[in-house]
């Protein structure tokens, strides 16, 4: 009778145990989150960290009165001559919450490359990498990301299936441009999105965005922006971050086949839709 | 026969057509060197453009109402300087229904430096497409 009083008491613990658990695991995945950088807040000169900057900002990546996209200020980043820009170029942003298998996540930033820029890579220079996939037990699994050609051409990332096609798009020089990713999280299901000033340059959902249902994101991997540059920076030269916004709760913006996405600042959507698509191939001789 | 003189030792006979071929020699190089000058600049300063026109809209539909073309270019750090030019550049597609098509456009007396090129399309509307790729020249 004592033995089965003993058992009885173990398993109820064990209950009790797992509705905690399992409330707590609820409780982190119920709640949506948003992260913004506008590099307002910041002291000009200093590494572009804090408040409304980036989580870490790497050792050459400054806040800057330059040339901002809103505001007055933005984030400078020097990619110095054959650097690989690790820990030199670009920063970090660190996530509120894990993320866990059918989870959703949008990660949006302004970036300026002067007229000039010089994208040569061997092979890609990592513009934007926004999820860290882990297994159960923390072995990492490869990342998922937006990244450049060594002609500046937009290319998506997926290292867990792997997948990576380069599209036909390239990165405005000049100007800035809004270029977002998004990425639903799912070995049944998965999605990855990337936009260029709020119109879709590629989506594939034929790939694996996690392998298995008990994967989860690194949130302390969070985001990297311009982070790592393979086979050396070509030339001594400089890009602007600004207005960066990183959230796991469904934006209102739709794109123009009706995705959700964070989208550039006042967007337009009926005047960017009916927008002829830009030429293609420029050549100059 | 002409007696030259040199700065030291002695004199040369130069027989007078000599001289004369020299002289000529001497002019055509100058004129000839004058030539490739002006040519190399009036070779260079323009810078021509081609690209391939756009036959959708931004979301996918069909381009039915292409109305012409912008070309930015710019040197580093200053503003672009915008040229409308219609619908010149690719005739046979636009206006209207667009089709694939290579279109070629020059620009001309430009000054010395390296200029940077983009390209719109915009439709009826006043829609205007982002920019293209971006290309460059240098100048000399």
């Amino acid at each position: 009778m004592k033995k089965y009083r003993k058992n009885n008491f173990i398993v109820s613990i064990f209950k009790v145990f797992l509705i905690i658990l399992s409330f707590s695991i609820f409780s982190i995945r119920a709640h949506a989150w948003t992260i913004t950088a506008d590099f307002e807040l910041g002291t000009i000169g200093q590494e572009a960290q804090g408040p409304s900057g980036f989580t870490d900002a790497l050792s050459q990546t400054f806040y800057s009165s330059e040339n901002s996209h809103s505001g007055s200020k933005s984030a400078k980043v020097i990619f110095p001559k054959d650097s690989d820009c690790w820990p030199v170029c670009g920063g970090t942003i660190v996530y509120h919450t894990p993320l866990f298998h059918d989870d959703e996540i949008w990660v949006r930033e302004y970036v300026y490359f002067p007229p000039d820029f010089d994208f040569t890579s061997h092979p890609v220079f990592k513009i934007l990498r926004t999820a860290r996939i882990l297994t159960i037990d923390n072995s990492p699994r490869g990342i998922l990301s937006i990244l450049s050609d060594d002609q500046g051409r937009i290319v998506l990332s997926n290292e867990i299936t792997p997948y990576q096609p380069t599209t036909n798009v390239y990165f405005s020089r000049g100007k800035w441009q809004s270029i977002e990713l998004y990425v639903k999280l799912s070995n049944i299901s998965p999605v990855m999105r990337i936009w260029k000033d709020g119109i879709l340059v590629i989506e594939d959902r034929d790939h694996k965005t996690m392998l298995e249902i008990t994967d989860i994101v690194d949130k302390e991997f969070g985001t990297y922006i311009f982070t790592y540059w393979n086979g050396g920076v070509p030339k001594t030269q400089y890009a602007f971050i600004d207005d960066v916004e990183v959230t796991t709760d469904k934006p209102l913006n739709v794109d123009c086949k009706g995705n959700p996405m964070i989208g550039p600042l006042n967007w337009d959507r009926a005047k960017a839709c009916g927008s002829p698509a830009p030429p293609q191939n420029l050549t100059v001789k | 026969m002409l007696i030259l003189k040199p700065l030291y030792k002695g004199y040369i006979k130069v027989a007078p057509n000599i001289i004369v071929t020299l002289l000529t020699l001497l002019l055509f190089s100058c004129g000839a060197t004058t030539q490739m000058s002006d040519n190399n600049s009036g070779s260079n300063n323009f810078a021509t453009l081609t690209w391939d026109s756009p036959t959708i809209n931004a979301d996918g539909t069909s381009l039915n109402d292409l109305a012409g073309y912008k070309i930015y270019y710019w040197i580093n750090g200053k503003s672009p300087t915008v040229i409308d030019v219609g619908c010149t550049p690719c005739s046979s597609s636009c206006p209207g229904t667009a089709q694939p098509q290579t279109c070629s456009y020059t620009i001309r007396n430009l000054t010395s430096g390296t200029y940077y090129f983009a390209v719109t399309a915009y439709d009826a509307d006043g829609n205007e497409s982002d920019y293209s790729n971006t290309g460059y020249k240098m100048i000399p």
